[in-house]
């Protein structure tokens, strides 16, 4: 065996910059706690991760024009990688900033708190740069790993307690499908890379055999638990409301595109020459998902659990562009679905991150916002905050002209392009129903009196800074498109 | 012929094994039956040939990993009946039903395969030794190896995070 | 395949001289009833005062969760140690860095305090 091999270090340099942030934050945790108590460790740590997070981010958009692959092919580092690298980030600096004002809950794991959400960006930068499902695996486990200790940070509050142990159980039994679904995918073509896979599956005569459905299948049922679709979702209300809210609001947007990320690469690479058999399963869950979600939401008075079922649903609106997929395009860049995906995926991102962010801004530390009654003439009393969530709620709901109306145009229009008219109606409706729970915060904000009068808020500038990003995000991005349209037509254009 | 008489003979023990560890009502005796599912495993990687697999599988799963399952028992006290309480007709219909149609998609999957086992022809000399992991998983599966390092390293955070002791 | 043939070997004795004793005993010793005398402990034993599934404190848990871990390491170096010829250079870089994170496993533990009983 030679020792000659080259390793492209550069390619991994923004995941090294995230492990020795990780690192340097264990290391904070252990050496504050032995010197001083109070908030400084969590004002540290904070400052260190965002740091650490930022200069990771410069170092991926530096790899932006990157088409290259390492480590024995088990890295591939593409516009599509990138893509979703600096989103992940973007969703750990939003969880970072809205934890801060929380951070004195945390009880002396400060340091280890932000290392394992850094930690669980790392993992997920690894699942969507890999070129093989083993890789994919590990960095999936690397980030489930640390988001189920995220949850359960909260060791005094039986119902974190209780949300993580839910999410693990459930999550680790999800993993054991995708590692089955696995073994049989290799057990029939030999290998694990995408590519190899492809070639493989392509090249089968007489059409794919019992066992590469088999693995096709537990495969897909091992990401569709991560990305919360019908019937895979019973984990997703108690998890989010469980946690913490800064990582229920990691977990809607960094978890969920991290999953969807990875079914994308490895519908479109490895599994695409069994387009026409995983196809009408997208129909079918998206159809479930976005039925279950909705009407789910519709009985909440939780916000955090109605947020929830909300997620459940825009994962089906998702689920209803990976259906749409053309697997014939000469040209990725061209297949709408794609687009609307990676889309849909950043406006996403940026809704939740502001919703969540109002309700912690909202709560203070004995009265954490959570009911709807709790919002009652919120509209009079903290105007702006107001504002933007009535601004985020159009935005879930799809009305224009915010982002997430755009997103779900391009979804259904992608749905429509390939005739799948029924499932765009389907759809439309289910959008129709979804205004009815979305409104309804903002009647309670603006068109009820509160009965008790609402207590004043200290100002928090991390928090406000995240709303006030994700705001201004979602309408720029509402009213002008093309530029992430344009990155997102860069990123799917080497994804084949 | 004796390679197919001893995996059919292990095959048939990990099944029976399987069943029992999850249908036993004392949660210690379910471990006990995961023991020796899982030593009934190492056998058949042994029939494999992957020697090193067969040591790792009885070294961590049938010795370190079943201890961690007991000591989760002991921790929390669970007791015979516990889990008894628990039982939900339509729940158990469920499973039924899907265990019917996950069999039916192995019946598809491997119909037509012979019961006569193939012969591990082709290997190489060696091959599933500790050396010809070691081969393999410091050269070509060096990135996993490496990510499971800070896999492990997470482990042991959260390990300390959710249950070591509080600091003061 | 050939080496394994003594553990199989070893695994059936065993098999046939504890099943052979049990069915022995059953077949050819005389049948009594359990009386409250034969249920206590043999010869040597204290008399049990408590339920054995007695729960016990978390940090044995998390000491057992330690030592999984480690062992685990332990299993991925002891391929490199067999193929340490072969890998060279590159492997040894591998399983340097490998241990360097565990080893900061080590030392972060250890100044948590997870490794002090009290």
């Amino acid at each position: 065996m030679s020792n000659s091999f080259e390793i492209n270090w550069n390619l991994l340099l923004p995941e090294i910059v995230l492990v020795t942030a990780a690192l340097f934050l264990l290391l904070l945790g252990v050496i504050y706690r032995v010197r001083a108590g109070g908030t400084g460790p969590a004002l540290a740590g904070a400052v260190l991760s965002l740091a650490g997070l930022v200069v990771c981010a410069f170092m991926t958009l530096a790899q932006w024009d990157t088409v290259s692959g390492t480590f024995h092919g088990m890295l591939r580092i593409d516009p599509f990688a990138t893509y979703f690298n600096l989103l992940f980030l973007a969703g750990a600096a939003a969880g970072v900033l809205l934890s801060v004002r929380e951070a004195g809950s945390l009880r002396g794991v400060a340091g280890e708190y932000y290392a394992l959400l850094v930690i669980a960006t790392f993992g997920m930068m690894v699942m969507v740069s890999a070129a093989d499902l083993l890789v994919v695996f590990i960095g999936l486990e690397t980030m489930s790993l640390a988001v189920y200790i995220l949850v359960g940070s909260r060791r005094e509050k039986a119902e974190s307690n209780e949300a993580a142990l839910k999410y693990f159980l459930i999550g680790a039994f999800a993993s054991g499908f995708l590692i089955y679904g696995i073994a049989f995918l290799f057990g029939a073509t030999g290998t694990t890379q995408f590519r190899g896979l492809a070639e493989r599956l392509a090249t089968t005569d007489g059409g794919p055999s019992g066992l590469q459905l088999l693995g096709l299948g537990l495969v897909l049922i091992g990401f569709l638990f991560k990305v919360a679709a019908v019937p895979f979702h019973m984990w997703v209300p108690d998890a989010y409301e469980g946690a913490p809210t800064p990582i229920t609001a990691y977990m809607a947007v960094a978890v969920k595109a991290a999953g969807f990320a990875v079914l994308l690469r490895l519908l479109n690479v490895g599994l695409l020459p069994l387009a026409s058999y995983w196809l009408p399963v997208m129909w079918t869950l998206a159809v479930a998902t976005m039925l279950v979600g909705n009407l789910g939401a519709i009985f909440q008075s939780s916000i955090k659990r109605m947020l929830a079922y909300s997620s459940i649903a825009h994962a089906g609106y998702l689920l209803v562009a990976l259906a749409s997929i053309n697997p014939l395009a000469a040209n990725p860049a061209d297949d709408r679905a794609l687009l609307a995906v990676l889309y849909y995926l950043a406006i996403y991102t940026l809704m939740n991150v502001g919703a969540f962010g109002v309700l912690i801004y909202m709560g203070t530390a004995g009265r954490p916002m959570d009911t709807l009654e709790q919002v009652r003439g919120a509209g009079f009393r903290y105007p702006l905050l107001a504002a933007a969530m009535a601004v985020f709620m159009f935005s879930l709901s799809g009305i224009p002209p915010t982002g997430g109306f755009l997103a779900k145009f391009y979804v259904f229009s992608a749905a429509i392009d390939r005739g799948l008219i029924s499932l765009a109606i389907i759809g439309v409706l289910n959008s129709a129903v979804s205004v009815y729970y979305y409104l309804r915060v903002v009647v309670q904000m603006y068109m009820r009196e509160s009965e008790e009068p609402l207590p004043a808020l200290s100002f928090s500038l991390p928090v406000a800074l995240a709303i006030l990003l994700s705001a201004w995000g979602v309408l720029q991005l509402g009213i002008l498109p093309s530029c992430l349209l344009d990155a997102a037509g860069r990123a799917v254009q080497f994804l084949r | 012929m004796a390679e197919q008489i001893l995996f059919y003979l292990f095959a048939v023990i990990a099944i029976i094994s399987a069943l029992s560890a999850v249908t036993r009502k004392n949660p210690v005796v379910s471990a006990v039956w995961l023991v020796s599912c899982m030593c009934s495993l190492a056998v058949i990687y042994v029939l494999l040939e992957a020697y090193f697999l067969a040591a790792v599988q009885v070294i961590v799963y049938a010795g370190a990993v079943l201890m961690l399952f007991v000591f989760v028992i002991m921790l929390l006290n669970l007791r015979t009946g516990i889990i008894g309480q628990f039982r939900n007709l339509g729940l158990k219909f469920m499973g039924l039903v899907l265990t019917v149609i996950i069999l039916r998609q192995f019946y598809t999957a491997f119909k037509g395969t012979s019961l006569i086992l193939g012969n591990a022809g082709g290997l190489e000399p060696g091959f599933g030794e500790a050396r010809a992991v070691g081969e393999l998983l410091f050269t070509r599966y060096v990135y996993p190896l490496e990510l499971i390092s800070i896999l492990l390293l997470v482990a042991i955070v959260g390990a300390l995070v959710l249950a070591g002791k509080e600091s003061s | 395949m050939h080496n394994f043939l003594a553990i199989l070997l070893t695994l059936v004795i065993t098999a046939i001289t504890v099943g052979g004793a049990l069915l022995l005993s059953a077949l050819i010793g005389p049948k009594s009833k359990m009386t409250r005398e034969k249920e206590r402990p043999f010869e040597c034993g204290n008399v049990p005062f408590e339920e054995p599934g007695k729960q016990f404190p978390i940090h044995f848990y998390v000491v057992a969760i330690l030592f999984i871990v480690f062992d685990i390491e332990v299993i991925f170096l002891y391929p490199w140690i067999s193929s340490f010829g072969t890998v060279g250079r590159y492997g040894f870089a591998g399983a340097m860095f490998f241990i360097l994170i565990l080893t900061f496993g080590l030392i972060y533990e250890w100044l948590r305090g997870g490794l002090e009983w009290h």
